[in-house]
């Protein structure tokens, strides 16, 4: 890969593919380490891709397989502070949760993370890389139909889980 | 009839293609429920897209100039067979170490090593039988040898034996070499 064709395809894309990553693993250096990965990547393929809207959905497809590794270490940490909250006294429970906090950025954010995975990752596709069913179908591995079915799933549940937060005041 | 809110989600993402676009479009000017449903979509696309991300120019320019230098570093990765590094545990270099010295301490040996027979004269004084005299090793000269001769009755036949384990190198006159009896 040449140095300067991937400096231009690096300005083009590396805002949609931050967010894109960022929206899926909820945190910034676990995305930046995805970008970084990623454009790794790009540079050892042998083959160029024919165009920028080809290289955009090859880079979103290595996040979005790259993200699957950080959504299973995000869960069992999650389980983890869960059990150390259960068992343990209220001074150290306190530590905890203060973590917890700094990981949460918004409203929006928070609620994203608490979709399920494959729900999560069609939906970021379709709002942060709007990108079609047909190239979202493609990315994951599923058909345009499943598409449609999770992208409408995903607003549900995103739009029960902010009305839900913005009701709540504790 | 309303269209289910999977289709108006649909239509919300311009995915429903050419003839039924148009009948939802027509159906939602005149719908309140769909309009609202709409809405809402809308609204949650409007709060996503605006939800506030962090400052990641920084970070991102980091990954730029990372995925450059591990590219050079990649490019000059190959390293000549001389220039590789090999890595040998420290007991196996020992051991090899200990077999090249006994190899070289062996072949020093055989080399030195003096033939243990020595030259054996076979005499006989009359048509009889054979005496056997031992010239020792130290005597292998020549000339010593026959120094050695000269006291001995001229009319004997003398024979040569050198020894089957050898370790002597051949040099002299050949004349000699021949007529030596190497066969036995």
């Amino acid at each position: 890969m040449p140095e300067k064709g991937f400096d231009e395809i690096y300005k083009a894309l590396n805002n949609v593919i931050f967010k894109v990553a960022f929206r899926i693993v909820g945190d910034q250096d676990a995305a930046m380490d995805l970008c970084h990965e990623a454009f790794i990547k790009y540079f050892e393929r042998i083959d160029p891709l024919p165009d920028l809207d080809q290289t955009k959905y090859w880079l979103i497809r290595v996040v979005k397989n790259l993200s699957f590794n950080f959504e299973k270490k995000r869960l069992r940490e999650i389980k983890g502070i869960n059990k150390l909250k259960e068992n343990t006294q209220p001074f150290t429970a306190s530590h905890e949760e203060q973590v917890i906090k700094q990981e949460i950025k918004s409203d929006v954010q928070e609620a994203l993370l608490k979709l399920p995975y494959n729900l999560r990752v069609v939906l970021v596709l379709k709002e942060y890389g709007k990108m079609s069913y047909k190239e979202i179908g493609e990315s994951v591995g599923i058909s345009e139909g499943n598409v449609k079915v999770r992208v409408f799933r995903a607003r549900e549940k995103l739009a029960q889980l902010l009305k839900e937060k913005i009701n709540y005041v504790p | 009839m309303c269209p289910d809110f999977e289709t108006l989600s649909a239509f919300f993402d311009n995915e429903i293609e050419a003839p039924h676009d148009r009948q939802i479009e027509e159906h939602i000017r005149s719908c309140a429920a769909c309009q609202a449903k709409l809405e809402e979509y809308k609204q949650l696309s409007e709060m996503m897209a605006g939800d506030p991300e962090p400052d990641f120019a920084a970070g991102m320019e980091a990954v730029r100039l990372s995925a450059h230098s591990l590219s050079r570093i990649k490019k000059v990765k190959t390293v000549p067979f001389w220039q590789r590094r090999i890595n040998i545990p420290v007991p196996a270099l020992g051991l090899a170490a200990l077999f090249v010295v006994f190899l070289g301490v062996v072949s020093v040996l055989n080399l030195t090593r003096t033939a243990d027979a020595s030259f054996a004269m076979k005499t006989r004084p009359d048509s009889s039988i054979y005496t056997e005299d031992k010239i020792p090793v130290e005597d292998q000269d020549l000339e010593k040898i026959m120094k050695a001769l000269e006291g001995q009755d001229l009319n004997r036949e003398v024979i040569f034996h050198i020894p089957d384990e050898s370790k002597t190198f051949n040099f002299g006159e050949p004349a000699l070499i021949k007529a030596s009896d190497r066969k036995r």
